[in-house]
């Protein structure tokens, strides 16, 4: 049996324990024994597109400090992944050990969907979801991470589900972390389009893998009293 | 034009996030811009490998800039161009307010110059009772509003057909059409006779090639071709970053210019300026200046990862990209240079208190780097500003009140992330304390720096931790 | 020290503070031009004029020379044309093109040894000015030309029509085959506007219109053989 070790996230811990606990179910679905991070609570993402890369780096020495290369991590966050992936060398680019670990690291980071198509070759999770659902593809997963198909692979299997296309599905939601309070005026302008967007698709339910990206749409969608809801990917594939 | 500082953006911004229908002419232009784009780019094999191509000569030019600039001028004054490099905006204006003068010039032609913009050369020529009448139709549309560009290829993007009707009529006392082929012949016929008439030409540079001391101009209207042929003095201003090595690296350059910028194969008019006229010459101009401009690019070349916006081609594509652009329109920006380009090269020219809060109004989303056509990452330079105007010494950002609060906010969490129990326990206090305002999972208001979250919409009832275990327990 | 001196000495400064200079790209690691795809003639006209005529531009096609200048004629008498302005030939005869097109009643103006201004306010009168092109470019129809004083820029860009005469061999597949015809020497030496259509506009909400300050009309009168 493999071992994986998956990282809640702080959005994840504090926001969104069902999706981080619909992850764990998934990955021990496919025979895996997941382990949970508790040693590290944030990658530093907030801190460091603020500006703050001295508390950043702090946060990253912590997590490189605590995992080792060796373990598939898996991250059920497009942009956290991301971060560590694609930012921390930007990050650590002038402290040389820990580059030199977050090097020996990234190949074993992983985002959620991404892990389960490309890494298990999975696509099929033997899950069921009778509803309509819409799929956002974040920013960072797409842009950063490039996962493109993986998420659309995996909805595609589930029984019952009719994925329903999001018009301008690309265009960000306009969260940005702290942009999302610091410029809410924008930020809001661009949540009632993806709304609109979402309405338009006629699903039931938004899926995405970025505790962001669920946090904009889910706190718009309620505020406009919408009937339709945010999940993570993973909550779908958990249902049977 | 130059920003003053974050207050005037969040009003701006506020104002213009409001404006539906300034968002709904955006997303109409920008819509069509990506269609036509699309065609053009799919019909086009070789589009990405240009990319590429031109990607490696701005790499290779900027390396090369001093080298480059020392053969340009050297090539340029062989032909008799008069080569000026300016330090600042105000020699440049100086420059071309006195070579005016002396040759008693009282009408400029302008071709459409965001660099003439940035120098604010206008008001300086207007001050020395020098006409400037703006050629490009959007340009010219916009100086009889006396408002800035609000685009760098689309200067009167914000504005509707009916929008131009109205103004034409009232300015040109025209009768009111709102029909585009119209309003375009009025301005051609007015437009006429200022042509013929003016003294002076001054336009931007596209390319400016080293081997050959060519001045690459790149238009559709033939105001740009009017510009450098009739008056008898051609002024050309640029960037120092605009120069390349050979007259061959040109193609990859001109293959994917139009064809990002407006989804056209090649712009209707590319010239190639020589330099002034020869004695049995029927048109040219008699005299050419060429005036090279630092301001501040220098210091941009000097920061490493600030030096890759050097090798931006203004193609205005990351504008029509960028989803907060098409929020709040390049008026907000209250810079020469809007848009997500903008946000790099505003703060580097102007300084962090006049645009360093620029870079951080983006979410980041990274539609700008997907388009541009040299592949700038421009979300990676961004944050670098971030962080230069945080700890990095890049200078101060006078935050308002609100956006200082969320950064405190900010610092504070990430020091207090470093002990993950510590912030479970926070987190289950805090949960605790929230969780009786919850209805169906959300709450409507929220204290603190987050009270700008629950301004626009909902925020998510916080779980006190229960993600860690990865066992849902609610 | 000049403003000179003191760009060149600020810019060395910033090339070598930051990241380590690289060594300057040696001669030939650049990128090359992307290949030329291998037509043959008429594909490279029919190419042409697909490309000339999707902006906006049209073709006039012409065994020779004389039938060229007929139907340039009439054209001119089409479109109500009373007047025009006709640079020195590349390979045509212009002096004697000119004089057909007197004959067909066209006021042909010669362009005289006048100076600059004059020769201005004489074009801005004219209806349609032809001349002959150097180069065409198959995939995207754009007229390649080298001004000099027999043949001046602004034959192609004060008349509302313009109309070039080109030999359909000079069609080249691309615009880097274009450019390494003309060459470093030449590009030096004389002004050269490449024109890919009439003149346009999309600033107006971002819908295309035709003719803004340059010409509205643009025709190509395409001499060679047919294939019939
Ligand atoms: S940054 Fe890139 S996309 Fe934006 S204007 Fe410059 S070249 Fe165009």
């Amino acid at each position: 049996m493999r071992e994986v070790t998956l990282f809640s996230t702080c959005l994840g811990e504090e926001l969104f324990p069902g999706a981080v606990a619909a992850a764990r179910i998934v990955l021990q679905r496919l025979g895996l024994e997941v382990k949970m991070r508790r040693d590290a609570f944030c990658c530093g993402q907030a801190a460091f597109n603020e500006g703050m890369r001295r508390d950043a780096a702090e946060l990253a020495a912590r997590f490189l400090d605590t995992h080792q290369p060796g373990t598939a991590l898996v991250v059920p966050s497009g942009s956290c992944a991301s971060m560590i992936r694609i930012f921390y060398p930007d990050l650590l680019a002038d402290q040389p050990a820990l580059l030199k670990k977050a090097r020996a690291l990234i190949p074993w980071v992983h985002e959620f969907s991404e892990f389960l198509v490309d890494v298990l070759g999975v696509t099929d999770v033997g899950a069921s979801f009778p509803h309509s659902v819409t799929y956002h593809p974040s920013c960072h997963l797409l842009r950063e991470l490039h996962v493109i198909d993986a998420p659309r692979k995996l909805l595609a299997q589930v029984r019952g589900l009719r994925l329903c296309e999001l018009p301008r599905g690309t265009e960000c939601c306009g969260f940005g972390g702290l942009f999302s309070v610091k410029f809410p005026d924008i930020s809001a302008a661009m949540l009632a389009d993806k709304c609109k967007c979402i309405e338009q698709s006629g699903a039931e339910f938004v899926v995405a893998n970025d505790g962001g990206c669920l946090m904009q749409m889910g706190g718009g969608l309620h505020r406009a009293h919408s009937r339709v809801k945010t999940l993570h990917l993973a909550e779908i594939l958990a249902s049977r | 034009m130059e920003p003053s500082g974050p207050d005037a953006f969040y009003a701006a911004a506020a104002r213009a996030a409001a404006d539906r229908e300034l968002n709904r002419k955006l997303e109409n232009a920008s819509t069509r811009h990506f269609e036509h784009l699309a065609v053009a780019v799919s019909e086009f094999a070789p589009y990405q490998s240009e990319r590429d191509a031109a990607r490696r000569i701005k790499e290779e030019s900027i390396e090369r800039l001093d080298e480059l600039l020392a053969e340009l001028k050297q090539r340029l004054e062989a032909r008799g161009v008069k080569v000026f490099f300016a330090e600042d905006a105000a020699a440049a204006r100086d420059y071309i307010v006195r070579v005016a003068r002396q040759a008693g010039v009282r009408r400029v032609v302008k071709g459409k110059s965001m660099t003439t913009e940035e120098i604010g050369l206008n008001p300086a020529l207007e001050q020395a009772g020098i006409e400037a009448v703006e050629t490009d139709l959007g340009e010219y549309i916009v100086q009889l509003r006396r408002e800035p560009p609000s685009h760098i290829i689309t200067p009167a993007i914000h504005l509707s057909k009916e929008d131009i009707g109205e103004l034409f009529a009232e300015k040109l006392g025209t009768a009111y059409t709102s029909d585009p082929p119209a309003l375009t012949a009025v301005a051609r016929e007015r437009l006429r006779e200022v042509f013929l008439s003016a003294g002076m030409g001054i336009t931007g540079v596209n390319f400016a090639v080293a081997e050959t001391g060519t001045l690459v101009v790149v238009e559709n209207e033939g105001n740009g071709r009017f510009c450098t042929t009739s008056p008898d003095i051609h002024v050309a201003v640029m960037g120092i970053e605009k120069v390349i090595p050979r007259f061959e690296d040109l193609s990859h350059f001109l293959e994917i210019l139009a064809r990002t910028a407006t989804g056209q194969r090649l712009t209707a008019y590319t010239s190639f300026l020589s330099g002034p006229r020869a004695a049995d010459d029927r048109d040219g101009p008699r005299e050419t200046h060429l005036v090279v401009l630092d301001n501040g690019r220098t210091r941009m070349l000097a920061d490493p990862v600030l030096r890759e916006a050097l090798y931006c081609l203004r193609c205005g594509a990351c504008l029509n990209a960028c989803p907060v652009y098409r929020h709040i329109g390049g008026h907000a920006y209250k810079s020469a240079y809007p848009g997500p380009i903008g946000s790099i090269v505003s703060p580097s020219l102007f300084g962090a208190g006049a645009a360093g809060h620029l870079p951080f109004a983006s979410t980041l989303c990274g539609a700008c780097k997907e388009v541009c056509p040299v592949k700038i990452d421009i979300p990676r330079i961004l944050l670098h500003l971030r962080w230069k105007m945080t700890e990095g010494g890049g200078g101060q950002v006078a935050w308002p009140q609100a956006p200082a609060r969320v950064r405190a906010a900010a610092g504070w969490f990430a020091r207090a992330a470093r002990y993950p129990s510590m912030m479970r326990a926070a987190g289950r206090i805090g949960a605790f304390l929230l969780k009786p305002f919850g209805h169906d999972g959300y709450l409507r208001r929220m204290p603190g720096p987050f009270a700008a979250w629950t301004r626009v919409r909902d925020f998510p009832v916080p779980s006190g931790g229960n993600g860690a275990s990865g066992r849902e327990t609610k | 020290m000049s403003s000179f001196d003191h760009l060149i000495s600020r810019i060395r400064q910033s090339l070598n503070s930051g990241a380590p200079r690289e060594p300057a790209a040696p001669n030939g690691a650049h990128p090359q031009p992307i290949a030329q795809p291998d037509l043959g003639g008429d594909e490279l006209r029919a190419q042409f004029v697909a490309a000339l005529t999707a902006v906006g531009g049209a073709a006039i096609e012409a065994a020779g020379e004389s039938e060229a200048i007929e139907k340039i004629a009439a054209l001119l008498r089409s479109r109500a044309a009373r007047s025009a302005a006709i640079g020195e030939g590349i390979t045509t005869d212009s002096a004697s093109a000119a004089a057909r097109l007197s004959h067909e009643g066209i006021n042909v103006s010669v362009l005289d040894t006048c100076g600059p201004a004059l020769f201005k306010e004489q074009l801005a009168r004219v209806d349609a000015g032809i001349v002959e092109v150097d180069y065409a470019i198959a995939a995207t129809g754009t007229l390649v030309m080298a001004a000099n004083s027999a043949r001046p820029r602004s034959l192609s860009l004060l008349p509302p029509i313009n109309i070039a005469i080109l030999r359909s061999d000079r069609i080249l597949p691309n615009l880097a085959a274009v450019l390494s015809s003309i060459g470093p020497q030449n590009i030096a030496a004389h002004p050269v506007v490449m024109v890919t259509g009439p003149s346009r506009t999309a600033d107006i909400e971002k819908r295309i219109v035709i003719g803004v300050h340059g010409p509205k009309e643009l025709y190509v009168a395409l001499i060679g053989d047919l294939r019939r």
